[in-house]
C-alpha cells in the first residue's frame, strides 16, 4: 500500500507518527498506517515515524528536532464515544495545559503508557509541538486483541494513507515558527 | 532447605526431587474469601463505604486500584488491584518462530522495551544452545545500566517526587511542613539545598529544580543509549547471541562521557533521597508504617560476567552466581537462597481471581526443569494462558494480573530487591567500584564534574516500607551506573585485545527439535523472566513474569493479597485533615508509588465525607 508521491508545497518540515501499542488487535491501527506511510516516497522534509513509545520521551525526542517540525500529523486510535469503524480527523490546537493535567499523563507516560492525548498533552506543556497539529484516529470496535486488524480496520488503512497525505499536502494553516 | 510450602526436598548432595508419599504433590485447596467482616462494617457504618470504579475515562492505564478506607479509623479495610487489560502478548507469540520473540516482547511497554529483548534473548540463547562473546555480553550490560537511568531517576523525581514536594505537603499536612521550613539539612554542601522546605519545593511537579532536572538528566543516557544501540526505547539491535551494533573507541568514549555526567547527579539523588528519610522519619515514626509488608522480595539477577555467562540451563547457578546483581529470594528478611535453579523452581503462577481458565485439566509436558529438579502444573513453563473474561467479583474473579508466588509465597519485585539480594550475597565478581559485603552494597565512586571521590553504601534497611523503597532506588542509580563505568573500561580492554565480536559467531540454526529456554533477567522495576517452549521450529508457549505482575497481583488461591494491597492495607493514615472532601489519599499513594514504574498512580477521587475510593493506573507492562 504505498502511498502515492507527494507534490506541492509544503509547510516546512513536516512529521507523520504513529502513537499507540503494537500487536494489540485495532488499537495498532496507527503504527500500521505509519509502516504503510514509511513506505511511500516522500519529500525529504516529511519524517513517518514510530512514535509507540511514551509521550514524554517523545515530547522530549520532537523538541530536540532541528529544525523544528512544522506541521505535525498524529495517527491513534482512541475511544471517544464516537461512532465506531470510522476515521475522525480533528485540530489539535495550541494550547497551555493545566498543571495537575499535564502532571497527571506524566505519572502514566513515565511508566510506559502510549496514548495520544498523553502526548498532546505533554507535547504541549514542554513545547515539543508546533502549532499546526492535526490527528487522525481510528474510532475502535471494542475488544479487538491479538496481532492482526479486523477486517473493518483492514478496510480502513487505505483510507487513513490518504488521509494522511492530504495532511501533508495541505495548505499552511498557521504561522510558520522560526 | 529453602522451600517451606512446595513439595520439594534436597538429598545430601544438595539435589532437589519430590518428597516421597506425596500422592499429588503440587495439589492444593482452593481457600473461600471471607468478606463477611468488610460486609459487615459496610452495613453498620456509614463512614465505611465500598463502591468500584472502572478506569476513569481520560486515563489510559491498564491497571486500576481499589481501596475502602474508614477515616475515622485511620485505616485501610480493603484493597485490590485490577488489571484492566488483556495484551495478549503470549497468545500472539505461539506459533511464531522464536526470534521474532525479542521484537514483539519489547513492545509490551512504552519505556522498558530492550530489558524485553534482553530477557527475550536470553530465553532463546538457552533454547539455541549458543552463548555470547564477551564484548556481546558487556555491551549488553552497558545497554541496561543505561536504561536504568533513565527509568529510576524519571521514577524518583518526576513520579514519586511530587508525593513529597511542597504543593503537596503544605496541602496534606501543614504541620510537617512548617518543620521542614525550620529544619536544616544535612549535606546542603553535596546537593545545595539548606533546608528541608528548600529540597521539597525542588520536588514540585513540573517547577521543581529536582522535577526538571531529572526531565533533563534522562538525556545524557539516552544519548549513549542511541548511540549504540540505535534507538530507545525499542532497540532492534539486540538478538540471541549478542547485538548487532557497531562499537568503536568513539562510541565507547562518547557513552563513558555521558556515564560520567550522570554520576554526579547520581551521587546527590543518595543524600537527596537520605535527607527525605530520615526528615519523614524523624517527624513521625509512623512513617516507617507506609507501605510496609513482609520483607518478601524476589530477583532473577543480571549484568552477566561476559567470562562466566555460557547460556545453559545447567551452568544457571554458577553463572548466575556470577552476575553483578546476584540472583536471589529473600524472606523475612533473609537470604535463602541466590541460586538461578531454586529460583526458577519456585515459580508458579496462580489464576483463581483473574480472568483466566486453569490448564490443569489438560496435564502438565514439564514434571522436571532441564536439569531434573522438580516443577509443578503451574510452573511458567507448564502454564498456559488461556483468557476467559467475566464480570468482576471480589470474592471470585477482579483482573487481568495473574498471581506469582514463589514457594507459595507473596514476594515483591524492585529495584532495592536487587540491591537486598546483591547485599545480602556477598557473591558480586570483583570490580573497580563496587563491593557486596553481606549487609551492604558499598560503592567506591570516583571523582565527577563537582563533587569529591567518596565511599557510599547502601545498607539493607531494619524496616521496609514506602520511603526505603525510594531510597534504595537512589542507590540503584548509582550502583547501576557503576556497573556501567566497569563494562565500559571492560569493553576498552577489549577491544585493546582484539576481541570485538559482539554475537556470536558459532554457526547455528534454529532447533526444530522440542527444546526450553528461560530469560532471567531484570527491569529498572525489578525482575523478569521469559520462559519459551519450542518444537518444529516455533514457539509452543511462551510466558512472560514482569516485576508488575508480581506486585499487582490479586489475592492468591491461599488467601495471601498481592504486595500492593498488603502494602496499603498495612499504611497508616497520617495525613491532616479535617472532613473527607480535604483527603487526599497521600499515604497511601506514597504506598503504591514506592514500587515504582509500572505503577504510577493516576489520582481519580470520588470522596464523600468519610468515604475514599481510589483508583490507581499503571501501564501494561504487567498485563498478560
Amino acid at each position: 500500500m504505498m502511498p502515492t508521491v507527494v507534490e506541492g508545497t509544503l509547510p516546512g518540515r513536516v512529521l507523520v507518527g504513529g502513537v499507540g501499542y503494537r500487536w494489540f488487535g485495532d488499537a495498532s491501527f496507527a503504527l500500521l498506517v505509519s509502516d504503510a506511510l514509511t513506505d511511500g516516497a516522500w519529500p525529504v522534509e516529511v519524517d513517518v515515524l514510530d512514535l509507540g513509545y511514551g509521550a514524554l520521551h517523545v515530547a522530549m525526542d520532537l523538541r530536540d528536532a532541528k529544525p523544528a517540525y512544522e506541521r505535525v500529523i498524529l495517527l491513534a486510535v482512541t475511544e471517544r464515544g464516537r461512532a465506531p469503524g470510522r476515521l475522525y480527523r480533528f485540530d489539535c490546537p495550541p494550547g497551555t495545559p493545566q498543571l495537575q493535567d499535564v502532571q497527571d499523563r506524566m505519572y502514566e507516560a513515565g511508566a510506559g503508557v502510549i496514548d495520544l492525548d498523553h502526548l498532546l498533552i505533554i507535547g504541549r506543556h514542554f513545547d515539543a509541538l508546533p502549532d499546526d497539529v492535526v490527528a487522525v484516529e481510528l474510532e475502535p470496535h471494542g475488544g479487538t486483541t491479538g496481532d492482526r486488524l479486523s477486517t473493518s480496520a483492514q478496510a480502513l488503512l487505505p483510507d487513513a494513507v490518504e488521509l494522511v497525505r492530504r495532511e501533508v499536502l495541505a495548505p499552511a494553516r498557521s504561522r510558520v515558527r522560526i | 532447605m529453602c522451600f517451606q510450602n512446595l513439595p520439594v526436598e534436597f538429598d545430601a548432595q544438595g539435589n532437589a526431587r519430590l518428597k516421597e508419599g506425596v500422592t499429588d504433590p503440587y495439589a492444593y485447596q482452593k481457600r473461600d474469601l471471607d468478606r463477611s467482616q468488610v460486609e459487615k462494617l459496610l452495613a453498620s457504618n456509614g463512614h465505611v463505604k465500598d463502591i468500584n470504579l472502572d478506569p476513569v475515562t481520560r486515563v489510559a492505564g491498564a491497571l486500576s486500584f481499589h481501596c475502602v478506607v474508614d477515616l475515622e479509623e485511620g485505616r485501610v479495610h480493603e484493597a485490590h488491584t485490577i488489571g484492566t487489560l488483556f495484551r495478549g502478548y503470549e497468545v500472539i507469540l505461539k506459533g511464531r518462530d522464536p526470534r521474532d520473540a525479542q521484537y514483539i516482547s519489547s513492545r509490551v511497554c512504552g519505556v522498558c522495551g530492550g530489558v524485553h529483548s534482553v530477557c527475550s534473548s536470553l530465553a532463546m540463547e538457552m533454547a539455541f544452545g549458543i552463548g555470547v562473546p564477551p564484548m556481546g555480553g558487556v555491551m549488553r550490560n552497558i545497554q541496561l545500566a543505561l536504561d536504568f537511568q533513565i527509568d529510576n531517576p524519571v521514577h524518583l523525581y518526576l513520579l514519586a517526587g511530587p508525593d513529597f514536594s511542597q504543593v503537596v505537603v503544605e496541602r496534606t499536612n501543614p504541620s510537617l511542613w512548617e518543620r521542614a521550613k525550620k529544619t536544616e539539612t544535612r549535606h546542603p554542601d553535596m546537593h545545595g539545598f539548606r533546608t528541608m522546605a528548600d529540597l521539597m519545593t525542588a520536588f514540585n511537579p513540573l517547577t521543581g529544580k529536582l522535577y526538571l532536572e531529572g526531565l533533563q538528566m534522562t538525556r545524557p543516557p539516552k544519548e549513549a543509549y542511541a548511540t549504540l544501540y540505535g534507538k530507545y526505547p525499542h532497540p532492534q539491535t539486540v538478538v540471541p547471541g549478542g547485538v548487532t551494533t557497531t562499537v568503536s573507541l568513539q562510541v565507547l568514549n562518547e557513552t563513558l562521557l555521558r556515564i560520567t555526567r550522570t554520576l554526579d547527579y547520581a551521587k546527590r539523588g543518595v543524600f537527596i533521597f537520605d535527607e527525605l528519610t530520615e526528615f519523614f522519619y524523624d517527624d513521625d515514626p509512623r512513617y516507617k508504617q507506609v507501605g510496609t509488608r513482609a520483607k518478601n522480595l524476589i530477583d532473577a539477577g543480571m549484568w552477566d560476567d561476559p567470562w562466566a555467562y555460557d547460556g545453559t540451563y545447567a551452568g544457571a547457578a554458577e553463572w548466575g552466581d556470577r552476575r553483578w546483581a546476584t540472583p536471589g529470594v529473600v524472606m523475612d528478611g533473609e537470604l535463602l537462597t541466590t541460586n538461578l535453579h531454586h529460583i526458577n523452581m519456585g515459580l508458579e503462577e496462580f489464576v483463581e481471581h483473574s480472568y483466566y481458565e486453569g490448564w490443569e485439566a489438560d496435564g502438565y509436558p514439564y514434571p522436571t526443569d532441564p536439569a531434573g529438579n522438580p516443577l509443578g502444573p503451574n510452573h511458567p513453563w507448564n502454564k498456559e494462558t488461556k483468557p476467559r473474561p467475566d464480570k468482576r467479583n471480589w470474592k471470585d474473579r477482579y483482573t487481568w494480573s495473574t498471581a506469582p508466588r514463589w514457594d507459595r509465597q507473596v514476594v515483591e519485585a524492585g529495584a532495592y530487591a536487587r540491591m537486598w539480594t546483591t547485599a545480602a550475597a556477598g557473591k558480586m565478581p570483583h570490580n573497580r567500584f563496587l563491593e557486596s559485603t553481606g549487609t551492604s552494597v558499598k560503592m567506591d565512586v570516583p571523582q565527577t564534574a563537582s563533587l569529591p571521590a567518596m565511599e557510599l553504601e547502601w545498607k539493607i534497611p531494619e524496616t521496609w516500607n514506602a520511603f526505603e523503597r525510594n531510597r534504595a532506588r537512589a542507590y540503584h542509580v548509582l550502583y547501576s551506573l557503576l556497573v556501567g563505568y566497569e563494562n565500559v573500561l571492560l569493553a576498552f580492554d577489549l577491544m585493546g585485545q582484539g576481541e570485538n565480536k559482539v554475537a556470536t559467531t558459532t554457526e547455528f540454526t534454529i532447533p526444530r527439535d522440542e527444546r526450553r529456554g528461560v530469560g532471567f533477567w531484570g527491569a529498572g522495576r525489578g525482575f523478569l523472566t521469559h520462559h519459551l517452549t519450542m518444537d518444529k521450529g516455533v514457539l509452543t508457549n511462551y510466558q512472560i513474569v514482569t516485576p508488575s505482575t508480581f506486585n499487582a497481583s490479586p489475592v492468591d488461591p491461599f488467601g495471601q493479597v498481592g504486595p500492593y494491597e498488603e502494602a496499603v492495607m498495612n499504611t497508616p493514615i497520617l495525613e491532616e485533615f479535617t472532613s473527607g472532601e480535604d483527603f487526599t489519599g497521600i499515604d497511601i499513594f506514597r504506598a503504591i508509588r514506592s514500587f515504582d514504574p509500572c505503577m504510577p498512580c493516576t489520582v481519580h477521587v470520588a470522596n464523600g465525607d468519610n468515604m475514599v475510593i481510589r483508583d490507581a493506573t499503571t501501564c501494561a507492562c504487567g498485563a498478560e
